[in-house]
């Protein structure tokens, strides 16, 4: 599965280049936007779907990689090669001015979504307070607010302190060791975003003391380097791994203590026993509204809220879920937001809701096959359009429908999913043969015409449009060789493909006369 | 697993979610939204929209809402309508049934955003799914148009006059300085604010409102700008314009658009400035001349600042304080003329003292006020270059107004050079210099300047009057910078003739000490030599004197020497330039007399007389050949002014034929030395100044067919007009010339064939 996708993000890689080389900055969007294509990879020749751009003087485009990431470093090979390959003084001008870490910051969501916890924890719900002495005048302390779960999430001690001696606090006074109130929250910092903030270098010996308090040795390390290699390439790659480590710990706060270990969907990977063991429910009912009582590792969620899902009840923060989702930003702090601490979300599966949550909580999500075309419904209704493409990506990567094929494709018209709608077009033409007498085939073909409103005669069907490129591309038809009046291969020597192809072409005008239908 | 159902139960799902929103929004509306289930509305909402049924889902959500805004339009505003009705509300002077109304007003509007926030909750995906495909607006702005259309611009009810009378009117009491609740005005117009006129895609505010604010307005000042031109006096008129204009401004802040304020201000500025601009300034004993009289720096201030917020405001100030400048220069020429009226009618007499000090009082007038109005600039008008333009126009006016200009300003400074500076600090001296130096710059012919400048600066120098040589340098320094080199290298060489000279008189000194005693003169000679062309003196008209024999024989030995040294130069002595030291023995005591060559020479005529004999005027003027003026003037002193060393019959102040001169033996004096002081003829006299300015005339030709021989070098060929122009260019650094004069030139140039008509020009 994991294969798949990596061959499909090549695909993908392979169209943004091309995309990019050609300046069609509608498709460099949904490459981006919905299928997450990398945008700092590079091909075999080095080149970087920036440099193409800015080689083949595509202004818009280089603006969009930029904004959504791309990276373009003056001390980096690829970084130089975009500056001298830029093919007008404009682009140059935006290559040379564009902040790297700015543009990362403000464009990645999820990053962006911690750092604002952070910066905004006094009205992001936080559920903890540090106080701190100030070195200087024992007397004043300085408070500072986080959140628990983040904490828990990311460091082993935390999740120790806030599972026994802190379970209860609601402010901490840490009077062991002076902090540095900046040590303090660069700390969070890194904490919350994997960044590794700069020191000023006489608060160094404050900061190791300060991760060594915490146990966080590798942070330790990082800081006790004397001659940091602060280089923009090195940071760059120490920030990569520290946002891997990051998201792994997340998803292994969700996994393990959020779900209780619990497994929805059984992957050859999983061991069957295990599998078993996990599926009963680690809580006891009270009563319908009533919070649970969780028991096992789940009772240390440092929760505040809980959605129940028919029978099963799952333990949320709301910092979180409010962030990351306007659906329970409106259920949670709109006026519809109630005191009572438990929430149920009807007609729907615990396994799919697992699902969005590990979404919402780790920005990624394996979607086993089975359920892609549910998460995908479900993505769409509570409005996380990354899902939906994560949803969408797994139904196309397959070769044959995971879906009712006419079901697949009335969707993808619904919900407005290009990828899934063109997957199924060429699904249809590869196999036209089979469905050519099918009822439902030719309802599709009558919808699809109906979809433009008021439509006139020279209006074409979009579905039979496709239809006709995708045969084309199925029977090799080039396609300068094709009449532009009637559609067909109208040469002297005529090839058996192109034979067959137009012998389908007069299928298909056929059904479209059948139906009193004119494209 | 799909979820998706199909069409066949999807008329009945419909009509079953629908009732349920429906009666949701109901809930909404009536708040009771506590006993809701978001999670389930929302559910609703998202399978109507995928059920292929937004539109009417959509509509149906504009119905009820719709419904809802009529009841509360006929439930709730209508019964809180002003009392009387809008046109008469005025019956209801503190306007509390207005403010109760905006208070309605501003709780159904609060109450419908609120439910409108709910109701966009619910239909998020509505949102997100079917409003973006359908082209559509999004619910809460669909709230907002329907809020529009059925509260504040209803068909049914006249909410939006009384909405706009009682907000008119609330305005209308603040200003009348009633104390109104903004709170309640605000949150209206934030409504009005927020609402979107469909058609022009403004707000309803600029739609509806501004407008007719903005005509209130303009009517109100109106009225209370004639009312107040009336009633007040012009720094009361100006405060209460600041007032109104300041709290206009706090109005918009607090409670109007922003966008408003430029609009109100103009308005205001329209109302109370530029329409009574005239009648402020003109106003009589408080309008802007009585300000400048009584030095109102605070009322000039506002004043400018008012204006000039208006077009032609400053602009009427300028040229208001211009006239009156004008005007009081011309009374400064005007004293001075029936002055020197007087003076005329007294030059018979003598009296020439009158004469200066008429000149000083003139610069010393023009100098305060030229300082009353740098103050007024520097306090009130924040040194606007414009406004000195305009001053610098009118004192430039009126000093040339004045033909004596010239002569007065070289008086001045010859005045202050001579005595005013001895109790000065140098820095005070530097300080009228420089003032003097404004002056100068207005004059326009500054070539009749320098010659009265090179007349004083002679005497001063010669005299030995001048108090300071740095403050003599000074001032060549300060007209260098405003006239150029050219203008003061003649008054250089007057310097430096004299420093050229006292070497001259040492080395005179060795020569007589290397001379037999015989030869030596039995007086001490001290003689300056001046280049004639730096000097003012007329070499031709170069006064006669007989000198007694002595000292004949001590000029002729300098002569012998000076021309022994110089070959090929000409001395010529100008006696009436000179001072001489003798001694007199009277009864009580002895003295040492300071007099002038002349008086010299008529004292030693008495020597030769017995005690008690006497000299007629016809006698002295016989044997001294001194001309008549200037005998007149040197026996003057000697027997009318303070030092009396001859006695006259008969007495008087006036000098005439026949009189009789007697040596005073009885004079007595405190000091031993005394300085018997010329009186000095200070202005001219009429004919002296024909003189003078017949002078200037020719000197003039000369400067103007320099100028053209000049520009003819350069260019060779040009026309007449742009000759004259070149050459009033070059010239008017120095004085105006006339263009007539310069045709003259011209033709006279011609004439001596400097120039020559260019073949084929007639």
């Amino acid at each position: 599965m994991k294969g798949k996708e990596d061959l499909n993000q090549d695909k993908n890689f392979q169209d943004l280049l091309v995309a990019c080389r050609s300046g069609d900055l509608e498709r460099v969007e949904s490459l981006v936007r919905n299928f997450a294509t990398p945008i700092n990879r590079t091909d075999f020749w080095q080149c970087s779907p920036l440099y193409l751009a800015c080689l083949c003087g595509h202004y818009n485009v280089v603006k969009f990689l930029l904004e959504n990431g791309a990276r373009c470093e003056r001390k980096t090979f690829e970084g130089e090669r975009c500056i001298y390959g830029a093919l007008t003084p404009k682009i140059r001008n935006l290559l040379s001015k564009y902040k790297y870490s700015k543009a990362v910051d403000e464009i990645q969501p999820y990053r962006q979504f911690f750092s604002q916890l952070l910066e905004r924890s006094f009205d992001t719900l936080s559920d903890i307070i540090f106080k701190l002495y100030v070195s200087t005048d024992l007397t004043k302390t300085v408070e500072i607010p986080a959140h628990r779960f983040v904490l828990y999430a990311r460091s082993t001690l935390f999740a120790n302190n806030f599972q026994t001696i802190w379970r209860t606090c609601k402010v901490i006074e840490i009077q062991e060791i002076q902090i540095h109130p900046s040590c303090f929250l660069v700390m969070l910092r890194y904490l919350y975003t994997g960044e590794i903030g700069l020191i000023p270098e006489d608060l160094t010996s404050n900061m190791i003391q300060l991760c060594n308090y915490f146990h966080l040795d590798n942070l330790a390390e990082l800081y006790s380097v004397t001659d940091m290699p602060f280089t923009k390439i090195v940071t760059q790659e120490r920030d990569k791994i520290e946002l891997q480590k990051r998201q792994q710990d997340f998803t292994k706060f969700f996994k393990n203590v959020l779900l209780g270990g619990k497994k929805y969907f059984y992957t050859d990977s999983d061991d069957e026993k295990d599998y078993k063991n996990s599926l009963k429910t680690n809580n006891i009912q009270n009563g319908i509204n009533e919070e649970p009582k969780f028991i096992g590792i789940q009772q240390f969620a440092q929760h505040d809220t809980c959605i129940r899902v028919e029978d099963e009840y799952f333990p949320c923060h709301k910092a979180i879920i409010t962030g990351r989702s306007e659906y329970f930003n409106a259920m949670f702090n709109g006026p519809f937001a109630k005191a009572q601490h438990i929430v149920t979300v009807s007609d729907l599966n615990p396994g799919i809701f697992a699902l969005m949550l590990e979404f919402i909580y780790t920005d990624k999500c394996d979607i086993p096959e089975s359920v892609a075309y549910e998460v995908l419904i479900k993505a769409d209704m509570y409005l996380l359009d990354k899902l939906k493409s994560l949803a969408s990506i797994v139904l196309t990567s397959s070769l044959e429908p995971l879906e009712d094929i006419y079901v697949l494709r009335r969707t993808a018209v619904d919900l407005n999913i290009d990828r899934l709608e063109q997957w199924c077009s060429r699904w249809f033409a590869e196999h036209l043969n089979e469905v050519l007498e099918d009822q439902r085939f030719l309802d599709l073909i009558y919808e699809s015409a109906h979809s433009i409103q008021k439509r006139q005669e020279t209006d074409t069907i979009p579905f039979v449009d496709d239809l006709r490129y995708w045969l084309s591309k199925k029977y090799s038809v080039f396609e300068g060789d094709i009449d532009k009046k009637s559609g067909r291969v109208d040469d002297e020597d005529i090839t058996a493909w192109e034979a067959e192809y137009n012998s389908t072409l007069e299928k298909i005008d056929q059904i479209l006369l059948n139906l009193n239908l004119d494209a | 697993m799909s979820s998706r159902r199909f069409q066949n139960s999807a008329d009945a799902q419909f009509t079953d979610n629908w009732d349920r929103l429906a009666q949701a929004i109901r809930e909404i509306h009536k708040k009771n939204a506590s006993i809701l289930s978001f999670e389930e509305l929302y559910r609703n909402a998202y399978n109507m929209v995928l059920h292929k049924n937004g539109d009417k889902l959509y509509n149906g959500v504009r119905e009820v809402i719709t419904q809802h805004l009529e009841e509360v339009a006929v439930a709730q505003v209508v019964p809180a309508f002003p009392l009387s009705g809008a046109s008469s509300s005025q019956t209801n002077p503190n306007g509390a049934g207005g403010a109760n109304f905006l208070k309605v007003l501003k709780c159904v509007w609060e109450d419908h955003t609120t439910c409108m926030l709910m109701i966009r909750d619910i239909l998020m995906y509505m949102d997100r799914v079917y409003a973006k495909t359908a082209n559509v607006p999004l619910v809460y702005d669909l709230g907002l148009d329907l809020f529009r259309d059925t509260i504040v611009r209803s068909q049914n009810y006249p909410i939006q006059n009384h909405l706009l009378d009682v907000l008119l009117q609330q305005i209308k009491l603040e200003r009348e300085n009633e104390i109104i609740d903004r709170s309640n005005v605000k949150a209206s117009i934030d409504m009005l604010l927020e609402l979107t006129d469909a058609s022009t895609k403004d707000t309803v505010y600029a739609t509806d409102f501004e407008h007719r604010f903005l005509d209130t307005s303009s009517e109100y000042y109106r009225v209370e700008g004639q009312m107040l031109v009336g009633e007040c006096d012009a720094p009361e008129y100006m405060k209460k314009v600041d007032k109104r204009l300041n709290e206009e401004e706090q109005r918009v802040r607090h409670y109007l658009s922003q966008t408003t304020e430029p609009k109100i201000r103009s308005i205001v500025e329209e109302e109370l400035i530029s329409k009574h601009l005239k009648t402020v300034i003109e106003m009589e004993n408080s309008g802007l001349i009585p300000m400048l009289r009584n030095e109102k720096m605070d009322d000039l201030g506002r004043m400018y600042k008012l204006f000039g917020r208006v077009g032609k405001g400053h602009d009427e100030m300028k040229s208001a304080i211009s006239d009156y400048i004008r005007e009081l220069g011309k009374a400064i020429n005007e004293t001075v003329t029936s002055n020197s009226a007087a003076e005329g009618s007294n030059v018979a007499s003598g009296d020439k003292q009158t004469g200066a000090s008429v000149a000083i009082r003139w610069v010393q007038e023009v100098l305060d006020l030229k300082d009353k109005f740098d103050k007024v600039q520097n306090l009130a008008l924040s040194n606007d270059k414009a406004f000195q333009t305009s001053f610098n126009e009118a004192f430039e006016h009126f000093i040339n107004k004045n033909p004596k200009s010239p002569e007065f300003i070289s008086l001045f400074i010859d005045d202050n050079l001579k005595k005013g500076l001895k109790g000065k600090t140098e820095e005070e001296v530097d300080n009228v210099l420089d003032k003097t130096i404004t002056l100068f710059r207005f004059i326009g012919e500054k070539d009749v300047f320098e010659r009265y400048y090179k007349q004083h600066l002679a005497k001063r120098l010669l005299l030995g009057r001048s108090v300071s040589d740095d403050a003599e340098r000074g001032m060549i320094g300060k007209l260098k910078v405003e006239c150029g080199y050219q203008f003061t290298t003649k008054l250089e060489g007057m310097f430096n003739d004299m420093r050229i000279s006292s070497d001259t008189m040492s080395d005179f000194k060795d020569y007589l000490d290397n001379k037999s005693v015989l030869e030596k003169p039995k007086l001490e000679l001290s003689v300056t030599v001046l280049t004639s062309t730096f000097w003012p003196m007329n070499l031709s008209a170069s006064p006669r004197c007989n000198l007694p024999a002595e000292l004949t024989k001590a000029c002729d030995s300098f002569q012998r020497f000076y021309l022994d040294r110089h070959s090929g130069r000409r001395l010529t002595w100008q006696s009436n330039m000179g001072s001489a030291d003798i001694r007199g023995t009277f009864k009580a005591r002895k003295h040492e007399l300071n007099v002038s060559t002349y008086q010299m020479v008529i004292l030693l005529m008495f020597n030769d007389l017995q005690d008690g004999e006497s000299l007629t005027y016809e006698q002295i003027k016989g044997e001294s050949d001194i001309p008549e003026a200037d005998l007149k003037r040197n026996l003057q002193s000697l027997a009318c002014a303070k030092y009396k060393i001859l006695v006259k019959e008969p007495k008087g102040k006036e000098i005439n034929p026949g009189d009789i001169f007697f040596f005073n033996y009885e004079f007595t004096a405190p000091l031993q030395r005394i300085k018997i002081p010329t009186v000095a003829s200070k202005v001219e006299t009429e004919g002296e100044r024909k003189e003078t300015r017949e002078k200037v005339e020719e000197a003039r030709k000369h400067q103007t067919e320099a100028a053209i021989v000049r520009i003819m070098k350069d260019r060779k060929t040009m026309d007449h007009n742009n000759l004259v122009a070149e050459v009033v260019k070059q010239l008017q650094s120095r004085f105006v010339p006339n263009p007539a004069l310069i045709k003259k030139r011209i033709e006279a140039l011609i004439e001596r064939e400097y120039l020559e008509r260019a073949s084929g020009d007639r």
